[in-house]
């Protein structure tokens, strides 16, 4: 009895090694919906910009698409760390916090902020002076106003709502926010535009980016993967994924 | 004042900086309660002339007007006087906006006229309840009745209101802690800020609370002295 015990760890041990040495699939762990990066099609399958350059990115290590893994956001480190899923790829920030539980791979894309403005104000991003700008207490764009753009006068809100009905009625010069969320939030108004070039200037203030998350003792893995996003970047397929969901640059 | 110095440097959260911050909140939050108490009470002089007044179409406005204001929360009105002014139409173009264009006057404007209806119930209190043989001893003398008002029942209505303002002159301290809400950087606003920028809400919040009770410790004592000063005629012997 104790010799079919030990024979069958021993068979066991083998197997698992043999699975550390080549990786067949990789369990990726999202949280849907998040669109466009992750949502589900009207046939249930899931798409975005996440999942599609995901799947590119699980076709270069292990030549299939990822086995995705849906799970709530509160939840989707523990669910890592419980191997429920090997990886995250999930509009995750890479931060100092989250750096002591999980290894990130290299980042692959960050969102840029921008300035919106009142067409007739002709606001101009680079003569600030006196000019009331309005941004979401104690997010990266109310740090970047702050430090980064002296003479203008920072008004900081709570909710997004009340920066917006006071842009509209004509309290501030422009807001500053997160690119897309502005884009979102001015789509129906002829009156408001995005004012000078988007901005994800200086990593101090804005951060390096979303990344992949990994357990830390999987090196191996953070290493193909990132090694993926690398070739992805610069053979143009990356481009062509991100073409299909967004009209700027979220490229890092 | 090392070792005050050396506390200073330790802590994360109370830096130089914050602290600075703070006291920008509570210069704010002081001038705030300061001017608009100063433009209550001079509405409420006349509104609780008015209020006690026998003629319904004196007396029926002013209450009206104090139903309104003590029957719907501050915050609304704030609300209504800062975001609901910027959907009349035009309001941009016109000279009002000089008012309306910054937080800081629709805030004083719904502060204002929040406290001027308080204290106007609060007056018109004890105005009625003065005394019937001081009024008649007055009549008597052969006064009219401004005069009567102003020698006899406002100066006596004024010290005995004193105690019930200064329950007001609180409430509209701790009530401006909603400016806050219309992106005045007041005390609250302070503590908000220093909190968002380090996700712990306790020490920021205990810390702007604690100045909130200097302020209110400083209005108890003003109130005392002039309560042992004015009302001494009326104090138990």
């Amino acid at each position: 009895m104790k010799k079919t015990l030990i024979a069958l760890a021993g068979l066991l041990a083998i197997s698992s090694a043999s699975q550390a040495g080549d990786i067949k699939t990789i369990r990726v762990g999202v949280d849907s919906p998040y669109p466009p990066f992750e949502f589900k099609k009207p046939d249930g399958s899931l798409t975005g910009f996440e999942i599609e350059l995901g799947n590119e990115v699980c076709k270069e290590v292990t030549g299939k698409e990822c086995e995705w893994v849906v799970q709530a956001w509160d939840g989707i480190i523990p669910g890592l760390q419980s191997r429920k899923y090997d990886m995250i790829f999930s509009s995750m920030t890479i931060n100092e916090d989250r750096k002591k539980h999980v290894l990130f791979s290299e980042p692959y894309y960050m969102t840029p902020s921008a300035f919106f403005a009142p067409v007739k104000g002709k606001f101009d991003a680079k003569v600030t002076k006196g000019k009331r700008i309005g941004v979401q207490r104690a997010t990266v764009q109310d740090k970047y106003i702050t430090d980064m753009v002296k003479g203008a006068e920072v008004v900081r809100y709570t909710s997004a709502d009340d920066m917006r009905v006071d842009l509209e009625g004509g309290r501030l010069d422009a807001i500053f926010v997160d690119a897309p969320v502005g884009l979102d939030m001015l789509k129906d108004k002829k009156d408001f535009a995005q004012a000078g070039e988007m901005i994800k200037d200086p990593v101090s203030i804005f951060g390096v980016g979303i990344g992949a998350a990994f357990r830390k003792r999987d090196k191996d893995l953070e290493q193909k993967v990132s090694a993926a996003l690398e070739k992805l970047k610069k053979n143009g397929t990356y481009d062509v994924i991100m073409k299909k969901y967004f009209t700027f640059d979220i490229k890092v | 004042m090392e070792t005050l110095i050396a506390l200073i440097d330790q802590n994360e959260i109370f830096t130089f900086s914050a602290l600075v911050h703070y006291w920008d909140g509570m210069v704010n939050t002081v001038q705030l309660v300061f001017l608009s108490l100063l433009a209550g009470l001079i509405l409420a002089v006349p509104l609780a002339i008015m209020r006690t007044s026998k003629n319904p179409f004196i007396n029926y406005p002013v209450w009206f007007y104090t139903y309104i204001f003590r029957g719907t929360p501050l915050l609304i009105q704030l609300y209504m006087i800062y975001y609901g002014v910027t959907l009349i139409d035009g309001i941009q173009d016109s000279v009002w906006w000089v008012i309306f264009e910054h937080a800081y006057y629709p805030c004083l404007i719904a502060f204002g006229l929040n406290t001027a209806a308080y204290t106007t119930e609060i007056f018109r209190g004890v105005i009625e309840a003065t005394d019937q043989g001081e009024i008649e001893a007055a009549k008597a003398y052969g006064m009219g009745w401004a005069k009567r008002m102003r020698r006899i029942i406002l100066p006596s209505a004024f010290r005995r209101a004193i105690p019930a303002y200064s329950n007001e002159v609180i409430f509209m301290l701790h009530g401006s802690a909603i400016a806050s809400t219309v992106t005045i950087l007041d005390l609250t606003g302070a503590a908000r800020d220093i909190y968002a920028q380090h996700y712990t809400a306790f020490p920021p919040f205990m810390f702007a609370a604690a100045l909130y009770l200097a302020l209110t410790f400083t209005i108890i004592l003003i109130f005392k002295q002039l309560e042992n000063r004015l009302l001494a005629h009326l104090q138990p012997r």
